[in-house]
């Protein structure tokens, strides 16, 4: 099963956006993962936009907790989007996803990673 | 004298006066008021051997001996002054050798009317004879007053003696005896050891003791041996004297006295000492006798107690515990009993003294003593060389203690270690504690045996109990079995669930009299017989009759009871009969719990009760439960029975609980407080015909996505919230994921069966897999998984006997649109 059209990759205000669409299950968790992880390779500062993310399940959640834990790793700034109200943001809060990392829309995520990146401005752009 | 006449003219009439004063047969003297002596005649010259001009210069005072002239000066001359003449008085002359003469004088004071002057007159007659009767006379007296003394000293110790129960209580007294009657510094108890080689001073404590060899040359090894005192011979003096301690002819130990000074014994006094010795011997002996009797009796009556306490059927571990409380602390102050298994040993039970706060079945800081391979080889040599006896061993803190082997059936079967002191040590010999020891062994060895029973009925009861569960989406069932508390033993309650190919459910709910291995495969039997006819037979009046037939074949199963009821699926059509078995109780959310009491008869194979087999027909609502149950569940002592089925049915009554939690609810709270003598179950029977969704889906993980579709659509179609089909939607998929990846390992040959109902506004799950489970590679996702179902539900129960069954239920708090 093919991944590459439940992943979008664009560039907001300077930095990385991986935008997912679909269900993102026991499925294809494994696949979006490695996607996610090998189209931001080089970005600095990352949003997973999941927005368009109609079903998050545990795999889900697995995932979104190991692309986090990359980012960390490789020194670059992560948001992840999900609506307020939406099934998503029911199941991160359910799982007690951290919550400063969460933004309800694109723009605020973006807002929250520009503002670290002024602080330090040595990361937190795509280079 | 030259002035005598010739003898030959001496008669009666030729004695002159003065030959006659100078040859009296007594001593004269004439004396000066001053005391000067100015006449003395030859007989007091002879006697004392002074010359006559040295006397006659000399004051009569100076002559009495030191005692006689503090008398002359304190009585004789008052006494002359007042009444002119004293009589019979003793007086002591100094003899011109120094020595002094024994006398009794007569003095008279006499006036010279013509000077003017006095003039004292003293006969003095020899008593030398009669004063040395007098001292032995005196001698005599004080000699038997000493003998009065210590006869007195030896009585009051035979007094003392009889009131002992006690043989080390004797030494106290010996040595006040041997101090009072012979004035002894030292007195000293020596007692034989129990192999007769060694004296041991019981005067001193334990640790500190001397002892002296048996065959040493000590004068108390010497007593010892040859039974006879050992002092001074005639006439010499010693400063010890040893005298054996003897009961009949039997030497028990010795008695020594030891003299500041050395000096002579009198054969009253040697007399004396031997009759102490007997005397202590034999009040020793009986005192050693009570204490045997004493010690005889306190043994068999802790050995009675033991034998009792530890036949009680409780599990091996359970009478370690109670031996090992059993034995601290009147035995020892901590005790550990480790058991042979397999040649492995493993510790079994251990207690610390009483001070702590829990003395049995805890254990020190340091736990139990690991017990060395050393002893145990130790142990099984005493054993194998047939001469068992306690093992001296140093505990780990430095106590004493001591090993004993375990013995039953004739091998070692383990160890009981007991340490520190006993509370009356002198109660506790090795004979004793190898007797406890082979019966603690035995009670032991039985209780293991006992358990092996007990595992294996357990075995095959549970074999019984865990067959196949129906799958079956129009009901559910569930069922609780607790053996009985206090015995642990296999009892003879059983239960059935079987589909038949008629489409209906039956279950069943049995009692077999008598209880072990035997009852356990008297259900088997039943069972099969129960599960055959029911498959054949369209009524359950008509499978009882047949059970009739049937146990009449098999004797452990006459007189069993149970409770028969077939529900058809389609219809909810429920009928039931009841052989000598407490009547199901029905829970109706409509009507209620009622009992059934319909379709009763008497138990299989009965003679006295009714063999004509009757039934009941019913229609069970859809969402109603049934309660089939053995008798262990409603019995309790003193209680009527309808008493507990009044508690039976308040209990019952709670419709918001899922019916495995009703189970177990149940079971707690009937069995709470003076309940589970005896074995029970409980079985429960929910009817949740239609509304349902069914799925049985390959396992493969592709089929996620149309699983969720559908079940999303099936719970739209009773109108659920969105939000509330979001969370059942998610935790069934992660449920079949779980199946898929972990029961299955992704084998889409296999099938997952999804299950839900819908009673009014709770939702029931159910996700079964046949599958063999595996522990999870990945265990993080899969707990994820459940966690995650755990917060999306509000019941999560996960059943695994044969494959795994995930049963989840959620209220909907969100109204649907």
């Amino acid at each position: 099963m093919t991944v590459a059209n439940q992943v979008t990759l664009l560039t907001e205000r300077g930095c990385a956006v991986v935008r997912l669409h679909g269900d993102v299950d026991h499925v294809n968790a494994g696949q979006m993962e490695i996607e996610v992880l090998t189209t931001t390779r080089a970005a600095a500062g990352v949003v997973v936009d999941l927005t368009a993310v109609t079903y998050l399940d545990s795999a889900g959640l697995s995932f979104l907790d190991r692309v986090v834990a990359v980012f960390h790793n490789r020194q670059a700034r992560v948001r992840v989007v999900a609506p307020a109200d939406g099934v998503v943001r029911f199941t991160l809060d359910l799982v007690g996803f951290l919550p400063e990392l969460l933004a309800p829309t694109l723009d605020e995520a973006l807002d929250g990673l520009l503002r670290l990146a002024e602080d330090d401005p040595d990361s937190g752009t795509v280079r | 004298m030259s002035a005598d006449p010739p003898a030959e003219h001496i008669g009666p009439l030729t004695e002159s006066a003065e030959e006659l004063y100078e040859n009296a047969p007594c001593g004269y003297l004439s004396i000066l008021p001053d005391g000067a002596l100015f006449r003395v005649n030859q007989t007091f010259l002879d006697w004392t051997g002074h010359r006559r001009e040295d006397l006659l210069s000399r004051r009569v005072q100076d002559l009495y001996g030191v005692g006689s002239r503090i008398f002359y000066e304190t009585h004789l001359r008052p006494l002359l002054h007042m009444q002119g003449e004293v009589r019979g008085l003793a007086m002591e002359f100094r003899r011109a050798d120094g020595t002094l003469l024994d006398t009794l004088v007569n003095a008279t004071l006499r006036g010279d009317p013509a000077t003017g002057s006095t003039v004292l007159r003293m006969t003095v007659f020899d008593a030398t004879d009669r004063r040395a009767y007098e001292r032995e006379l005196l001698a005599e007296r004080r000699r038997a007053e000493r003998t009065t003394v210590r006869l007195r000293a030896l009585q009051e110790m035979v007094l003392r003696c009889a009131a002992i129960e006690r043989a080390t209580e004797l030494v106290d007294p010996i040595i006040e005896a041997g101090t009072a009657a012979f004035g002894a510094a030292t007195t000293t108890v020596w007692l034989l050891d129990i192999d007769g080689s060694v004296l041991t001073d019981a005067s001193a404590g334990h640790d500190d003791a001397a002892s002296i060899a048996l065959d040493s040359p000590a004068p108390q090894a010497r007593a010892a041996r040859n039974a006879e005192l050992v002092g001074p011979r005639q006439g010499e003096v010693a400063d010890q004297v040893s005298t054996p301690l003897a009961a009949d002819d039997q030497v028990l130990g010795v008695v020594s006295f030891g003299f500041a000074t050395a000096r002579p014994f009198d054969d009253d006094e040697i007399e004396l000492m031997r009759t102490l010795g007997r005397q202590a011997g034999q009040a020793m002996e009986r005192a050693r006798l009570y204490e045997e009797t004493t010690r005889r009796a306190w043994q068999s009556a802790f050995l009675a107690r033991l034998g009792r306490d530890l036949d009680e059927p409780v599990a091996p571990a359970d009478r370690a515990r109670r031996l090992v409380s059993l034995v601290v602390p009147e035995l020892a102050e901590y005790a550990q009993i480790d058991l042979v298994h397999d040649d492995r040993a493993g510790w079994l039970a251990g207690a610390v003294p009483p001070a702590a706060p829990d003395p049995v079945g805890s254990i020190g800081p340091a736990g139990p003593w690991p017990l060395t391979d050393l002893v145990h080889e130790t142990i099984r040599q005493v054993q194998t060389s047939g001469e068992a006896r306690p093992v001296p061993l140093a505990a780990p803190d430095g106590r004493p203690a001591v090993g004993l082997p375990l013995r039953a059936r004739g091998e070692v079967v383990g160890t009981l270690l007991l340490a520190g002191q006993a509370l009356m040590p002198e109660r506790i010999d090795a004979e004793f504690l190898l007797d406890l020891a082979d019966r603690a062994g035995l009670a032991l060895d039985n209780a293991r045996l006992a358990e092996r029973d007990r595992e294996v009925a357990l075995t095959l009861q549970r074999s019984l109990l865990a067959g196949e569960r129906p799958i079956d989406s129009r009901f559910h069932v569930t069922a609780v079995y607790r053996p009985a508390i206090e015995t642990l033993e296999v009892g003879g309650d059983w239960y059935d669930t079987f589909v038949t190919a008629r489409g209906s459910v039956g279950v069943v709910v049995g009692d077999v009299v008598g209880r072990g291995v035997r009852a356990a495969s008297a259900m088997g039997q039943l069972r099969s017989a129960v599960r055959a006819l029911a498959q054949a037979e369209r009524s359950p009046a008509t499978v009882l009759q047949h059970m009739d037939d049937f146990v009449a074949t098999l004797e452990a199963g006459q007189m069993a009871t149970l409770a028969y009821a077939e529900l058809t699926l389609d219809t909810g059509r429920l009928r039931y009969a009841c052989a000598g078995h407490p009547p199901p109780l029905l829970l109706s959310r409509d009507t209620g719990p009622s009992y059934l009491w319909e379709g009763r008869s008497g138990p299989l194979g009965t003679r006295a009760g009714s063999r004509r087999r009757r039934e009941a027909e019913l229609s069970m609502p859809v969402g109603s439960r049934l309660l089939l149950y053995t008798d262990g569940l409603v019995e309790r002592r003193g209680e009527r029975i309808d008493e507990g089925l009044s508690r039976l049915e308040a209990l019952a009554d709670r419709w918001d609980t899922p019916l495995v939690s009703l189970t177990e609810q149940i079971s707690d709270a009937m069995l709470a407080g003076d309940g589970g003598h005896d074995d029970m179950c409980l079985l429960a029977l929910a009817f949740d015909g239609a509304p349902r969704f069914d799925a049985e889906i390959p396992a493969d993980i592709g089929t996620l996505r149309p699983l969720r579709t559908e079940l999303d659509r099936w719970l739209a179609s009773y109108t659920v919230a969105e939000r509330e089909r979001y969370r059942v939607v998610l935790a069934c998929s992660e449920a079949v994921a779980n199946a898929i990846e972990h029961g299955y390992q992704r084998d889409p040959a296999q099938l997952v069966r999804v299950s839900a109902t819908i009673d009014g506004n709770t939702v029931e799950l159910r996700v079964h897999d046949a599958g063999r489970w595996r522990a999870p590679q990945a265990t993080r996702d899969r707990g994820r998984g459940m966690a995650l179902i755990g917060r999306l539900m509000d019941d999560l129960i996960v059943d695994r006997g044969e494959g795994t069954t995930v049963l989840m239920r959620r209220t909907f708090r969100e109204a649907g649109r």
